[in-house]
């Protein structure tokens, strides 16, 4: 572009309007902090909805998040914290030149994202065996009042309870849920629940409020007021409960810091599972985006940094990577294969072989050059360190996600 | 002080609304004082403008002016009255809004209750007597505290002449409450209307969402309440009647065409006595709509929804916003959209809460 | 001293006039505008000067489609009834208006004025104000138009499926035929899960042009921090950056908020999810929460670089230094700050706690204290000075004259009983349309006709530009002013009917808002008839200093000539320029020496 500038001695990394590369990248390490801050505000948002929503559904999110799973949680966390340090030392590595050991390091990182993408899979495909998933495919999915399929609702809250049980982790709950600590079973376990919705957990959802509105809101007397409609409290919603069957009340009538187990709650409170479920995905799912666009901007670098070799066999190694991923995800479904088509079964399979094929050619023709032209220099390496300060951010909200969603009870 | 405040509240006069009680002290004084505060401040300031555009008019381009440019003491000195006199505009708007906020004059149980219910579009006042009104009527000697319940999306309700306004927030029991200014009415003319609008955009008829809000003399007010709370207190024969809970209280017309046109829910022409295919059953995959199926459907939409309607949700209906009345004339009037005969009036002293002697009783578990 | 910037003649004296008329508006001349050739030498420009100029035409394009929209819903509501569409039925018209309100408010709100002056008029001259060739970082802020033409494009989509469909009456159209939309701007739960226009695309619509729009903040804060010149400390930036600096940090701090409260939105549309929704166990006051945790700060992303704008050219057309340049660069970043406190006086009537209405009643007074001190400074520039009355300083005052009306009338709205009466009604209407457009829109005119010869490299009609802005001037009070009493007496806004007893306000206020519209298109005029035949444009016409002052207008591509390293000036010391007339502008003094060199 800037023929005007010919005649001055710039590396060739350095754009035209800088004057030396430490101003270059001193500007850009700042517009990523300005970058990473309207992310961290993004987030914040949610973090926001899910304080709101927490505080208006307390006792939904005591339920219903014992239906996650803490250990592969903790697993992913670790795999997380791994991917940040090798991204960390390869900043490092960047910083000393240190051509191979970046690139090992790179990849390091991205099989850690690949790791904590397959675990999230495993775990969303748990939710989806017991229609816990996100709005319609969630069992308690209702917006007027009455659910779509009580009996489907009343197999998923049989559910959480079992997983609640068994699942480890809930320290809280001492002895009366120590056994089967750290049973990693969620891909497993849709099996045995399959084909028993049942009739007889109808009853108890389908009571509909009497005179509920659209909104469900707690019937007024035909006289028009309620002395406690006058407090100004958001009423619970969900059908025909009182203002006073919260876990406000729950916690008063054990008098201390000891929370109920979910049995001891209302069981027409379970009606709002849903609840705690969009929150879930909608903070999981942006946060997986994330993590995925981290994996294609790690890839990137990658392909920036590495010689002849790297570069041959970078894309077409995304290109099995994801044919591996779709083979995976329909050997978890295959126990109730339907969603999952064949022909995106061959497809993968055909993404797989057609990767494998290219990176081969590629690897045959390309000869080997092992100091051969890496972007990355001691003297410039703003790339890196950026998506390294994007990488760890992933990181952070995953760390605070975490504890939110899966620890706190 | 007090021909100040006279004043003040001269001087907002000509911009507000009669003053019909409520708040109004409040906030014309306030008003009046900010725009004191404004016409000095718009006068003084354009003045300066006009007035140094042709005093320091440049006649020679290269001219340059060195006057100073920096005054800590000058900035301080014009700063501190703003300070004072936002300082003050906020406590007295503090203040006015703690009356509002708070109880109502002479403690709770003073002020008449009423629940305001907004829909899309338009107003059902319900008393604690069980009447039910779609104008707003306060007595004149008393507050009155309203709850206020959205059957829909948000309204807002507004008596400009009583400087009040609520949101009406779906999810939430907002409360609001006022008091008329007596003096309003006499024994002799007992009513005194104020308009009363929606202003909280809500759609295609958010301009048509106004009422009034009627003051009525104590001597009036317990004829009123008779008269709000008879059933069917125009005379109508039940399939009129019926229409009108369909055009008007019950809203149906939003979501049910009576000339078979498609909308959101079925239409009702033609739909008594026909046979109903059901989407969501409870063993049986037909029924006919009968006076059972219709009223369970009004108090339980959602039970056994027809074909085609699956995805659809319809608000369901108790007997705070539908009496049993208002349900049995429903029937009646979706019997005329069938071309079946209906009833061709109500029994004398029939008076809506319980079910018509002699006919059976649509199915209501409440 | 640096070398004297003059205009470079054409290398070939004589003949001028013949090559001129063979190629075009700039005859041989090698400026940005020349250098470089064909579509595609912009499209994929990444020269801050040309993406400037391509955020002009689009931005300008926005504002021609929201001010059809208003002039249509002010007809609408020339008189009671319905006035657009007589033919068709009551609701139709209601419709009708309900989606034109809408649209002139998305359009004007989002494409119009938070890009208007950073993304044109900072766009342009920051980098050169800096002494710097662009911006930090240049391929982003090309990706920032991309971002603003492809948000802009679902406006559009949005808008013809709206207006099409509703004056032909087409229900049941396909989903990419939309709907239009019909929420407001403001996107209010649960009316818009729950209304069938097109809510999902506007959402997404407003979610990419905020991208535009954190992709600008994100490259000036950037670019003032890392590429001033050798002699510019902090104290020596102009005023006009220091408002673009506090808009940046605004830009990325609140818009981030806007993405994820859109997100959550389209979440709850597409997905079911409910955390705004009653029905689902969400709160409709939470939404308004976070829509105003934006849009609050987004008014004072509208207003504070129209204040920048006006801060240089009150002091450049006074010719003399800026008055309290320290204060007025710490207003604009407590205004900044404060922005982001006060959101919670939009909900005053929504039920949230009283607590919380007396918290955020009492913080948006602070606003109160930097407006003022901005307003009594430019006063205080004015005082003493040689005034020249050319058309930026005419609409610099008309900014003053109006910020102070909408200023003071923000005054009832912040205080908590008076704000429970004239909340949604009319005077709100006025009171944002005399701060966002009056002050806003007059700062960007101001700004427009101030940076012009620069841009352009063309003088424009200097007494048609005056009498267009004193036209826009009476227009827009006439359409505006009248609307405070309205709104006093009780008419609430977004009616697309009204009480009978409001008929003469509403009737004066569409006829001045006819005025108005005249009066900006023959500001158009004037800019096109000056683009296509003005006369050439000195360095400096106006004897200003700041860096973009000290080069060639327009500027050759890497802004200053080869050999002048620009460094940096007292932004507001006139002394080192004389008027030359036959050059009609201001050449630099040989041999000044600023203060501090």
């Amino acid at each position: 572009m800037s023929t005007a500038h010919s005649d001055h001695d710039h590396p060739a990394h350095l754009a035209h309007h800088f004057e030396t590369s430490a101003q270059q990248m001193e500007s850009g390490k700042l517009g990523m902090w300005v970058f990473l801050a309207t992310e961290i505000l993004m987030f914040g948002g949610l973090f926001c909805a899910y304080a709101v929503y927490r505080a208006n559904n307390p006792d939904v999110f005591l339920f219903a998040h014992r239906a996650l799973d803490t250990t592969w949680g903790a697993i992913n966390t670790a795999v997380l914290l791994a991917s940040s340090f090798t991204m960390a030392w390869g900043v490092r590595a960047a910083q000393l030149g240190q051509k191979k050991l970046l690139i090992g390091l790179l990849i390091a990182t991205l099989f850690g994202g690949a790791g904590f993408m397959l675990i999230k899979t495993v775990e969303y495909k748990a939710k989806w065996d017991h229609a816990l998933f996100v709005g319609p495919s969630n069992a308690y999915y209702h917006d007027n009042g009455t659910l779509a399929d009580p009996g489907e609702a009343a197999h998923s809250s049989e559910y959480i309870e079992k997983h609640g049980d068994t699942d480890g982790g809930h320290g809280g709950h001492g002895d009366d849920h120590g056994a089967g600590h750290g049973d990693a079973h969620a891909a497993g376990h849709g099996d045995s629940h399959a084909g028993d919705h049942g009739g007889d957990h109808g009853a108890q959802a389908d009571a509909p409020a009497p005179a509920a509105s659209k909104i469900a809101a707690p019937a007024a007397p035909p006289t028009g007021l309620h002395a406690d409609l006058l407090t100004h409290k958001r009423p619970v919603l969900g059908a025909g409960e009182s203002l006073s069957t919260g876990i406000g009340a729950i916690q008063a009538s054990h008098k201390g810091s000891h929370y109920p187990a979910f049995t001891e709650l209302d069981p027409l409170n379970t009606n709002r599972t849903h609840i705690f479920f969009q929150i879930y995905f909608a903070m999981t799912g942006l946060h997986g985006l994330h993590v995925l666009i981290g994996l294609g901007l790690i890839s990137w670098i990658c392909y920036r940094a590495g010689g002849p070799m790297t570069r041959a066999l970078l894309v077409p190694g995304l290109f099995v990577s994801v044919g591996i991923y779709f083979v995976f995800v329909w050997w978890l479904v295959s126990a109730n294969s339907g969603w999952f088509p064949t022909t995106a079964l061959v497809a993968a399979v055909l993404c797989l072989i057609a990767g494998a094929l290219w990176g081969a050619k590629n690897v045959a023709l390309t000869k080997p050059n092992p100091d051969a032209d890496s972007e990355f220099s001691p003297g410039y390496y703003t790339p890196v360190d950026c998506v390294g300060l994007y990488w760890h951010l992933v990181d952070l909200i995953w760390i605070f996600l975490f504890p939110l969603l899966y620890l706190i009870h | 002080m007090l021909t100040l405040a006279d004043f003040f509240t001269w001087l907002s006069g000509p911009w507000m609304p009669d003053n019909a009680g409520g708040f109004a002290d409040n906030v014309d004084f306030l008003n009046g004082f900010i725009l004191f505060v404004s016409y000095f401040f718009t006068g003084l300031i354009g003045f300066l403008m006009i007035w140094f555009c042709i005093k320091y008019k440049m006649t020679d381009r290269s001219e340059v002016s060195h006057g100073a440019h920096h005054s800590t003491a000058i900035e301080v000195a014009w700063t501190l009255p703003i300070v004072v006199i936002v300082t003050f505009v906020f406590a007295v708007g503090f203040t006015g809004f703690l009356d509002m906020s708070g109880e109502p004059e002479g403690g709770k149980s003073n002020a008449y209750p009423i629940r305001a219910e907004a829909y899309r579009w338009g107003w059902n006042f319900y008393y604690p007597n069980g009447g039910s009104s779609d104008k707003l009527y306060i007595p004149a000697d008393r507050p009155v505290e309203i709850t206020l319940e959205s059957k829909d999306v948000i309204h807002s309700l507004f008596v400009p002449a009583l400087r009040a306004k609520k949101d009406v927030v779906p999810g939430r029991y907002n409360r609001m409450w006022f008091q008329a200014d007596a003096s309003l009415v006499t024994a002799e003319e007992p009513e005194k209307a104020l308009v009363l609008n929606c202003t909280e955009y809500c759609g295609q008829g958010h301009s048509q969402m106004n009422t009034e809000c009627v003051v009525v003399h104590a001597s009036a007010w317990d004829a009123k309440l008779e008269e709000i709370n008879k059933f069917n207190k125009d005379g109508l024969t039940p399939a009129e009647y019926g229409e009108q809970v369909w055009k008007v209280r019950g809203g149906c017309a939003q979501c049910h065409s009576n000339e078979g046109s498609p909308n959101t829910g079925p239409t009702w022409k033609g739909l008594y006595g026909s046979e109903r295919k059901l989407a969501v059953t409870d063993g049986a995959s037909t029924v006919i709509a009968d006076d059972a199926y219709i009223a369970e459907s009004i108090r339980y939409p959602n039970r056994k929804k027809a074909v085609g309607y699956e995805a659809q949700k319809m608000s369901a209906y108790g007997t705070s916003q539908l009496s049993t009345g208002d349900v049995r004339a429903v029937i009646e009037y979706m019997k005329t959209l069938s071309g079946q005969e209906a009833l061709e009036a109500f029994p004398t002293d029939y008076d809506g809460k319980t079910d018509l002697p002699g006919i059976a009783a649509p199915v209501d578990a409440e | 001293m640096s070398v004297i910037p003059t205009n470079p003649s054409p290398p070939s004296a004589p003949g001028t006039d013949v090559v001129k008329a063979k190629k075009g508006l700039y005859g041989d001349e090698d400026n940005y505008i020349t250098h470089g050739k064909g579509i595609l030498s912009w499209l994929l420009t990444i020269d801050h000067k040309r993406i400037g100029l391509m955020y002009m035409v689009c931005v300008l394009a926005a504002f021609f489609i929201g001010g059809i929209f208003a002039i249509a819903l002010r007809t609408e509501l020339i008189w009671p009834g319905q006035t657009l569409m007589p033919w068709a039925e009551a609701n139709t018209n209601w419709k009708l208006y309900n989606q034109l309100f809408s649209v002139h408010g998305a359009v004007m709100v989002f494409m119009f004025i938070i890009p208007a002056i950073p993304a044109i008029l900072g766009n342009f001259a920051l980098p050169i104000m800096l002494g710097a060739k662009d911006v930090a970082f240049p391929r982003l802020n090309l990706l920032s138009w991309y971002c603003y033409v492809g948000g802009s494009l679902f406006f559009l989509w949005i808008l013809t499926g709206g207006v099409v469909g509703t004056l032909f009456g087409l229900e049941n159209m396909p989903w990419y035929f939309p709907k239009g939309i019909d929420t407001g701007w403001t996107f209010y739960t649960p009316y818009s899960t729950d209304t069938n226009t097109g809510v999902i695309l506007a959402t997404m619509g407003v979610f990419v042009l905020g991208f535009a729009s954190i992709l600008t903040g994100v490259n000036f804060i950037a670019t003032i921090h890392m590429l001033r010149p050798r002699n510019m400390g902090w104290d020596r930036l102009p005023l006009m950056l220091w408002s673009l600096y506090a808009t940046s940090v605004i830009q990325i701090l609140a818009t981030p908020v806007l993405a994820i409260t859109m997100l959550l939105l389209l979440a709850e549309r597409v997905l079911g999810i409910g955390v705004f929704d009653p029905a689902k166990g969400g709160d409709p006051v939470l939404y308004q929460h976070f829509f105003w945790f934006y849009s609050h700060p987004a008014v004072y992303i509208m207003i504070l670089p129209a204040m920048g704008v006006i801060s240089e050219v009150i002091s450049v057309f006074s010719r003399k230094h800026i008055f309290g340049y320290s204060f007025i660069a710490a207003s604009s970043l407590a205004i900044a700050l404060f922005g982001f406190i006060v959101w919670g006086h939009h909900m005053f009537t929504s039920g949230q706690s009283p607590l919380l209405n007396s918290v955020f009643s009492l913080l948006t007074m602070s606003v109160a204290v930097p407006s003022a001190v901005k307003v009594f400074n430019w006063l205080a520039t004015m005082y003493n000075g040689k005034i020249r009355l050319d058309t930026p300083m005419i609409y610099a005052l008309g900014f003053i004259w109006l910020f102070t009306i909408g200023g003071l009338t923000g005054l009832p709205l912040a205080a908590l009983s008076t704000d429970i009466h004239y909340h949604d009604t009319y005077f709100v209407v006025a009171h944002f349309h005399y701060v966002m457009v009056g002050s806003t829109l007059f700062g960007f005119l101001a700004g427009m006709y101030y940076w012009w010869p620069k841009m352009t490299g063309k003088m424009y009609n200097e007494k048609a530009g005056q009498i267009w802005a004193w036209m826009v001037f009476a227009g827009f009070n006439l359409t505006f002013f009248i609307q405070f009493i309205a709104g006093s007496l009780g008419a609430p806004r977004r009616y697309a009917d009204y009480d009978p007893r409001f008929w003469k306000y509403h009737f004066i206020s569409t006829l001045g808002s006819y005025v108005l519209m005249i009066g900006l298109f023959g500001v158009l005029y004037n800019w096109v008839s000056s683009w296509r035949s003005g006369k050439k444009a000195p360095a400096n016409p106006w004897g200003a200093n700041t860096l973009e002052w000290h080069t060639p207008s327009p500027p050759p591509h890497a802004n200053f000539e080869d050999g002048h390293e620009p460094e940096g000036v007292p932004p507001y010391d006139y002394d080192g320029w004389d008027y030359v007339s036959e050059e009609e502008g201001y050449v630099r003094k040989e041999g000044y020496v600023y203060q501090g060199h």
